[in-house]
Formats: structure tokens, C-alpha cells, sequence
């Protein structure tokens, strides 16, 4: 190594570093916890019993797969609905700029906000049910928040994490040259087709970028479920604080579900990752 | 094959018209070069026939087919782009088989169509590769091929060879020209390069902010130039205002900044003050200081600069005064013009040496441009 790299890596060091050192103090924590060590309550020694206990348990069936649903589906309707204005936005057009900017705007509301004025909107003697009462289309009001969907997660969600895949789309959306649309069209080829067969493939690593990093932020969700979530189930977060807060031995299972929480984010968003990826080359293909 | 009309066709971007009355009749199987300096708008009227610039107004026929409204993919087009536009995710086989595949070739005509084209545009052992693993000459015989894949009845080339070097811009050049000739297509091609126009063209359209400055075949674009833009824009020329003094037949006697100068054309000036041309290569040095049929036109200058260019040399003259100036005509009091000349192989006159130069008065032509 020389002179130069080890200098560049010294520079590195304080903020890279510090990633570091943290994720590995945090998942070696978690993972000891899982398995029986540092057990505040009781010896620490090396047990599978936190996660025959855990995994026996039905709430973590159905968090598992609560959490899995709302991420899966705020990650693709995000994106679903970051492209076409991602598209929109390629060309300059007046007030493009503003619209861009709009779009945006979610990302500076902070998510407990934004699930507060949601619930707000939309609860039993909210915004949303006066004007269905007013406008005729109810006799009376209707029960919308928390429900047992988690539709309301996934609004808030797609509202929340779609500028995030906006940002990254439309960076490359626009970096595709017009003549590579243009030559697709010369060719003979229609708009769904210049968008399967040259646009999606050609974002592609966006797309996943985008897929990813909603798909994490979904799966580990905590603010949204609990003010606007359904009551009758938890997602994974939640079920990791309340068992912690509730049980004797609560950090060691709680540090269970920390391990298959940060599992089910990492393999969940890969393989969401790689199935956009082959349906892409596929479609590319075709 | 596929004709192409162009009636009375602007086109505006907001204020800026980018297209100005442009009309334009190309018939099926030629092969015509728009030429221009940068921003003339060659590339815009090269987009409006495609598809993808749309008209301000005027009407543009292809194949006798009236294209308002028609989207480009459903035009009997096909585009070469400067940037060649391959998609860099497909490899060469999937770009040259994506306009069949659009067209729902079967796979078995895919398969023959691939393999022709392949073989035209030599790329049989690259099919596999994708574009970022191409030289730029195979980047465009792809882009060429992939074109040529659908059989378009017009090919449009915007400035195809501009990213490769002279000598293989030389032999794409010809390559292009052969499967024209072969295959019958109409060609619209856009090139600022004039050499490349005149070699390639059967006729070239002279373009100049947004409008036609003049239509017509490689030679009388290069020979009878209409105007100070088509003399200059296509080669070197040597242009001066000149005033006609008196007519023998088809000869006129000019005064020039240079002097008074000997015209024999069967076209008359269009005007009593007008514009007289020749080329460079029109005029030679000279070991006499007479004219042996009394016609050529004999002045002495000296060099200024001489730059040998291989199989020519290029000299830049400052004419020295004439002796039968006529010292009464305004035009003598003008700053007087540097000439160039160019003679083939080497010349073995030096900077600042004193020459005789003469130009034959049939080299000389009228402008058709008054002052």
C-alpha cells in the first residue's frame, strides 16, 4: 500500500470508521443478546431458548409478514409512482422546477408529523368524513383510521418514501440521451415499449437503489404503525419494543426480532432487488 | 423506395425560427446531403422528416403520404444518429434485431435478417458484444446496421461519421454510399463537412440560418455557387465586389479592388454592382507578365504565406497595384483583398517573394448577388 492510499484511507477513517465500529458493537450486541448473553435479567450464557421462544410465537408470524406486506407494497407502488413523473419531469418544461420541488416536500415533514395529520384527516370526525357527510355520499361517518390493511401505513408510506425514489429516478431518467428514446421510437418501437424495453433497463440500478432503501425503511417502520397502523397486529418494530418492554427477559428476544428484523430487511429487499432485475432483462429481452 | 416533399415548412421554437419556408422535393433513391455551417438548421429539418421535431406550419409528404401527426415510428424512416444511439444494455445482435422485432418479424425472418445485416455491415463476429466493448467504427456500422434492419425506404444520417477519425471516416464514407447504390434507399444525410457532401451527395441542399441558400447537384454547387455563403461555405474561394464596366459578347470587364479584371461568362451579372468568384485552384503562377490570348487576367502579388499541404500548396497573396487601374472608381479605394491560390504538388516560391499570377477570365464567375 502506498503512501497515497494509506492517506486516503487516514481521511476515511473518522466517518467510516465510526459506521463501522458501530454496526459491528450493534449487530454482535444484538446477535450475543439473541443467544443468550448480556442477559440483564438473569446468567449469561449460550441458549437457543430466545429463539425457540420467539419463533414459536404467532405474533411473530404475523408481524413478520404484516412488516413484509407493507414493505413490499410501498416499495413498488413508489416506485410505480415515482417513474412516470420521474419522465415527466425529464424534459424542462415552466414551472418544472416548482412541481419538482413539490414533489419533494414530504421529505422535510417528519414521519410522526405526517402520520398525526393523516390520522387527523381522516378520522371519525376528521376532515375527509365531514365533507363525505356534507357532499351526501355517507349518512354518517365512516371508521377509516387504523385499519386492519394497514392501507394507512402504506399511504403514508408511499407519500413519505416515493421523493426518495423520485430523486433517484429521476437522476437517471435523465441521464438516458433523448436520442436513445429517440432511436427506440425511429425503430418502431411505442412508449410502453421505449419504457420496458429501454427506459426500465437502463435505471435499473436506480430502481433498485430506490427498491431497497423503502423496502428497509418500510420493514422497520415504527411511527406510522403505531399512530395510523391496525391495532390487531403488529409490525416487527413494534413487536421488538413491546417484548422488550413486557417480558422478563426482555432485551434477549427482543434482540431475536432485532436479528430477523435487520434479516428480513436485508434478504427481502435483495431478493426484491434481483426479481425487478431478471423481470427487466426478461421484458429487455422479449 | 421513398420520395419526400417539402412544401413551405417552418418551424419555431417559441421566438426562434429554426426553419424558414423550406421546400424541398426529393426524389426516391437519391442520395441528398444537407450542408451547413452549425445551427443552420440541417439537423432540425433532418428531425422534422422523421418525426420527432414537429412542423410550425407547411406540409411534408413522404411517399406521397401526408405526415401530419404521423409519429415517427409509424413513418417509413430510419435514423442514424451522430451519437449512434445504441442501447448499451443490448448486445449488438438484440440492437441490430430491434426494429424487426418491433415490426413482429417472425423468428426465422429475425434470424435471416440478422444474419444479412450482419454480414453487410461486417460485424459477423461481434454480435455477441455489447456496445461499450466496440471501437467507435463498429458503434456505427451497429448503428448503420440497425437502421438498415428495417428496410427503411429513407435513411436519415445526422452527422453519422463526425466521432471518427479522417481515415476511417473516408472508408465508412464510401461503405455508406455502396449499400445506397445497392439497396436503392433514399438517403438524407447532414454534414457540415463539405468534402464529405460533394463526394457522397447526387445532390446537396446549402443551408444557412434556417433556410435553402441553393439546391443542386456536387458541381454546380461547387462550380456555380449562387451567392458569397455557397462559394465560401463549399471550399476556398476568392470573392470581391466588382463593378461592370462594358460587355463583348460574353465578355465583361469588371473593376475590382484587385484592378479591372477580364469575365468571360455566358450568364449575365444580375446587376451592374455585383460579386465575382473563383477558386483557389482556378489560378496559377505564371512565368510572363502577358496574356497570350489577350483574355486571362495577369497581376503581380506577393506572398504572404505559404503552407504546403502534401498534394497541393496553398499560398495567401497580397496583390501588388495594378497597372491598368482605373483610379476613378470607388472600388480601388477599398482595402484591398488577400488571394488564395492553391497549385497542385509543391511550388517552390517563397514568403515575401514578388510573383506573376494569372487567372483565366473563364475560371471567373458572377454571383448571383447584387451589393
Amino acid at each position: 500500500m502506498n503512501k497515497q492510499t494509506l492517506l486516503a484511507y487516514c481521511l476515511l477513517l473518522p466517518g467510516l470508521g465510526l459506521i463501522i465500529v458501530f454496526i459491528f458493537v450493534i449487530i454482535s450486541m444484538a446477535l450475543a443478546q439473541s443467544v443468550g448473553y448480556f442477559n440483564f435479567s438473569g446468567s449469561s450464557k449460550f441458549t437457543w431458548q430466545f429463539w425457540q421462544q420467539i419463533l414459536a410465537d404467532n405474533q411473530l408470524s404475523r408481524a413478520f409478514f404484516y412488516s413484509l406486506k407493507i414493505a413490499t407494497i410501498s416499495a413498488i407502488l413508489s416506485v410505480s409512482f415515482a417513474y412516470p413523473l420521474a419522465l415527466w419531469l425529464r424534459d424542462p418544461f415552466r414551472g418544472a422546477q416548482f412541481v419538482s420541488s413539490l414533489l419533494k416536500a414530504p421529505l422535510l415533514v417528519h414521519g410522526l408529523v405526517a402520520a398525526f395529520l393523516y390520522v387527523n384527516f381522516i378520522s371519525f370526525n376528521g376532515f375527509l368524513n365531514q365533507i363525505f357527510v356534507h357532499l351526501g355520499l355517507v349518512s354518517r361517518p365512516i371508521r377509516m383510521q387504523n385499519d386492519s390493511y394497514g392501507i394507512g401505513v402504506i399511504i403514508l408510506q408511499v407519500w413519505k418514501q416515493m421523493p426518495f425514489a423520485l430523486l433517484l429516478l429521476t437522476g437517471a431518467v435523465q441521464s438516458i440521451g433523448h436520442d436513445i428514446t429517440d432511436a427506440a421510437k425511429d425503430l418502431g418501437a411505442g412508449a410502453w415499449t421505449r419504457f420496458v424495453k429501454i427506459i426500465l433497463p437502463l435505471t435499473l440500478k436506480a430502481l433498485q437503489a430506490a427498491l431497497i432503501i423503502i423496502f428497509i425503511g418500510a420493514a422497520g417502520d415504527y411511527s406510522f404503525q403505531v399512530v395510523a397502523g391496525p391495532i390487531s397486529v403488529s409490525s416487527l418494530s413494534q413487536l421488538m419494543l413491546r417484548i422488550q418492554a413486557n417480558d422478563a427477559n426482555g432485551w434477549n428476544l427482543s434482540a431475536t426480532v432485532a436479528i430477523l428484523l435487520m434479516l428480513t430487511a436485508l434478504i427481502g429487499s435483495a431478493l426484491l432487488a434481483l426479481i425487478t432485475q431478471q423481470v427487466i432483462k426478461w421484458g429487455a429481452k422479449r | 423506395m421513398t420520395s419526400v416533399l417539402i412544401d413551405s415548412v417552418n418551424v419555431r421554437f417559441g421566438d426562434f425560427e429554426a426553419l424558414r419556408n423550406i421546400s424541398l422535393n426529393i426524389d426516391s433513391g437519391t442520395f441528398v446531403t444537407l450542408l451547413g455551417p452549425s445551427g443552420c438548421g440541417k439537423t432540425t429539418l433532418l428531425k422534422t422528416i422523421a418525426g420527432f421535431t414537429p412542423l410550425s406550419s407547411g406540409k411534408m409528404l413522404i411517399g406521397g403520404k401526408e405526415t401530419h401527426n404521423l409519429p415517427p415510428e409509424k413513418r417509413d424512416t430510419a435514423m442514424c444518429f451522430q451519437s449512434y444511439a445504441l442501447f448499451p444494455h443490448l448486445s449488438v445482435a438484440n440492437n441490430l434485431l430491434f426494429g424487426p422485432k418491433q415490426k413482429k418479424l417472425s423468428k426465422q425472418d429475425q434470424a435471416t435478417r440478422l444474419q444479412d445485416i450482419a454480414s453487410q455491415v461486417s460485424l459477423t463476429s461481434q454480435l455477441d458484444k455489447f456496445p461499450p466493448e466496440l471501437s467507435g467504427g463498429q458503434q456505427q456500422r451497429v448503428a448503420l446496421g440497425r437502421a438498415l434492419a428495417i428496410q427503411p425506404g429513407i435513411m436519415l444520417f445526422d452527422e453519422p461519421l463526425s466521432n471518427l477519425d479522417a481515415k476511417l471516416r473516408d472508408s465508412v464514407r464510401f461503405e455508406i454510399r455502396q449499400l445506397q447504390k445497392q439497396q436503392g434507399f433514399t438517403a438524407i444525410y447532414v454534414t457540415h463537412d463539405q468534402a464529405e457532401a460533394l463526394a457522397m451527395s447526387d445532390i446537396v441542399v446549402v443551408m444557412n440560418k434556417g433556410a435553402i441558400e441553393q439546391i443542386g447537384s456536387p458541381n454546380d454547387i461547387y462550380h456555380r455557387p449562387i451567392n458569397r455563403f455557397v462559394a465560401d461555405f463549399v471550399g476556398a474561394a476568392n470573392i470581391l465586389p466588382a463593378q461592370v464596366l462594358e460587355q463583348h459578347g460574353n465578355l465583361y470587364r469588371v473593376q475590382t479592388a484587385l484592378g479591372q479584371l477580364q469575365v468571360q461568362s455566358d450568364q449575365a451579372p444580375i446587376a451592374k454592382q455585383t460579386y465575382i468568384f473563383w477558386r483557389p485552384e482556378d489560378m496559377c503562377f505564371d512565368g510572363a507578365n502577358t496574356s497570350p490570348n489577350g483574355q486571362d487576367n495577369i497581376f503581380e502579388s506577393r506572398i504572404i504565406a505559404k503552407t504546403f499541404l502534401g498534394n497541393i500548396t496553398e499560398c495567401l497573396l497580397d496583390p501588388l497595384p495594378h497597372s491598368h487601374d482605373d483610379a476613378n472608381t470607388a472600388l480601388t479605394c477599398d482595402k484591398k483583398p488577400s488571394i488564395r491560390i492553391q497549385n497542385l504538388g509543391f511550388q517552390r516560391a517563397e514568403e515575401g517573394e514578388q510573383v506573376i499570377i494569372r487567372v483565366p477570365s473563364s475560371n471567373i464567375r458572377f454571383l448571383a448577388e447584387a451589393f
